[in-house]
């Protein structure tokens, strides 16, 4: 066979668009085609098939954090009562604490890092004069770990 | 992969985002960044009656949502999202058993506007078309709608329906041939069939 006819046979079928013809088409694939109502068909789908989980809508958000800050509100009002007064991140269970003594016996800075800590609690500077006092010696021994 | 444009999230953040914990709100953003443009595909190659396309948008996000974790952006994400809404077409039309002429509901697309002519005049030329493209046999519209209409390269087409560059071309010259003779007004018989009565040779050619 000769050389023009097998190039004849191997080339691929020549249809070029014209100008107009390349640029009408185009021109259709610049059209999208949005539905909110297909989007929210595939969201409910794919929720109901486990894939999705629902995002809670703002006014839902809303009541969320609404509803914590009151059940915070009622537990602190709750556990105030039941600790004198003062809510259960302070209360601290002292001993017939005086004036004079909270004066000479403020805490020292390693206690406080120790309250803070979450360790054992201020105890230590009011039961230092009652070293018997079953919470006495806790107290003690933290004091003497932070140092 | 898609750079961050105009302070929007790239593809690749909205889509660690998502799996991240799954929200609706995320993959809705997901989907109204390349959802219409997947619909729009999705209508076109296999038309918009009787829930059809509905169907395949429906498959198609469903494999998207489960295969995403695996997705490795060798691709960007619209071609690999393109590939996935192609697959679930080419299955349900094997279920349905036909891969011919869609049916075609010129409402699916724009109303015809206003009273200015030369958009009458476009808008029914692009109905024209609309209309011809329905009526070519499945593996003509897919490469025609691929590459003339999306602007994929003969390589990327050839990926997506497991043929080669070669065959994708010179489909591709078949179906302009054929398209042009609807459009002249023979052959759109609607029925599948091209001038020479061939049928569906898509991938066989």
């Amino acid at each position: 066979m000769e050389r023009t006819e097998m190039e004849e046979m191997n080339r691929e079928p020549k249809n070029d668009l014209t100008q107009s013809e390349k640029q009408a088409l185009r021109s259709l694939g610049t059209v999208d085609l949005y539905s909110r109502r297909e989007e929210d068909r595939v969201a409910r789908s794919l929720r109901e098939q486990g894939l999705l989980r629902r995002t809670p809508s703002l006014g839902w958000n809303r009541f969320a954090r609404l509803t914590a800050a009151a059940a915070a509100l009622i537990v602190s009002f709750y556990l105030g009562a039941q600790f004198g007064g003062r809510s259960g991140s302070e209360s601290v269970p002292v001993v017939n604490p005086t004036e004079d003594r909270q004066d000479s016996l403020a805490p020292s800075a390693d206690i406080l890092l120790t309250k803070s800590s979450g360790r054992d609690r201020v105890l230590f500077p009011y039961y230092r004069d009652e070293p018997d006092h079953p919470a006495a010696e806790s107290a003690i021994l933290a004091k003497e770990i932070d140092r | 992969m898609a750079a961050a444009r105009n302070g929007q999230a790239s593809d690749h953040e909205l889509v660690i985002h998502f799996l991240a914990n799954r929200e609706e709100k995320a993959f809705r953003e997901l989907y109204r960044r390349h959802g219409p443009k997947l619909h729009q595909l999705v209508v076109r190659l296999v038309g918009s009656e009787n829930g059809d396309a509905d169907d395949v948008i429906q498959a198609t996000w469903t494999r998207v949502v489960e295969r995403l974790p695996g997705f490795r952006w060798e691709s960007s994400l619209r071609t690999w999202l393109t590939g996935i809404a192609l697959n679930c077409t080419r299955e349900h039309r094997r279920k349905a058993g036909r891969g011919d002429a869609p049916g075609f509901n010129g409402d699916a697309l724009d109303g015809i506007p206003g009273k200015n002519p030369s958009r009458v005049n476009r808008a029914i030329e692009r109905i024209d078309l609309e209309r011809a493209i329905a009526s070519l046999p499945a593996g003509y519209r897919d490469v025609l709608v691929l590459h003339d209409v999306e602007g994929y390269t003969h390589r990327e087409i050839g990926g997506f329906l497991g043929i080669e560059s070669g065959t994708s071309k010179s489909q591709l010259a078949r179906a302009r041939n054929a398209m042009r003779t609807r459009l002249n007004g023979h052959g759109a018989n609607g029925n599948g069939r091209d001038e020479q009565g061939t049928e569906e040779r898509s991938h066989t050619i």
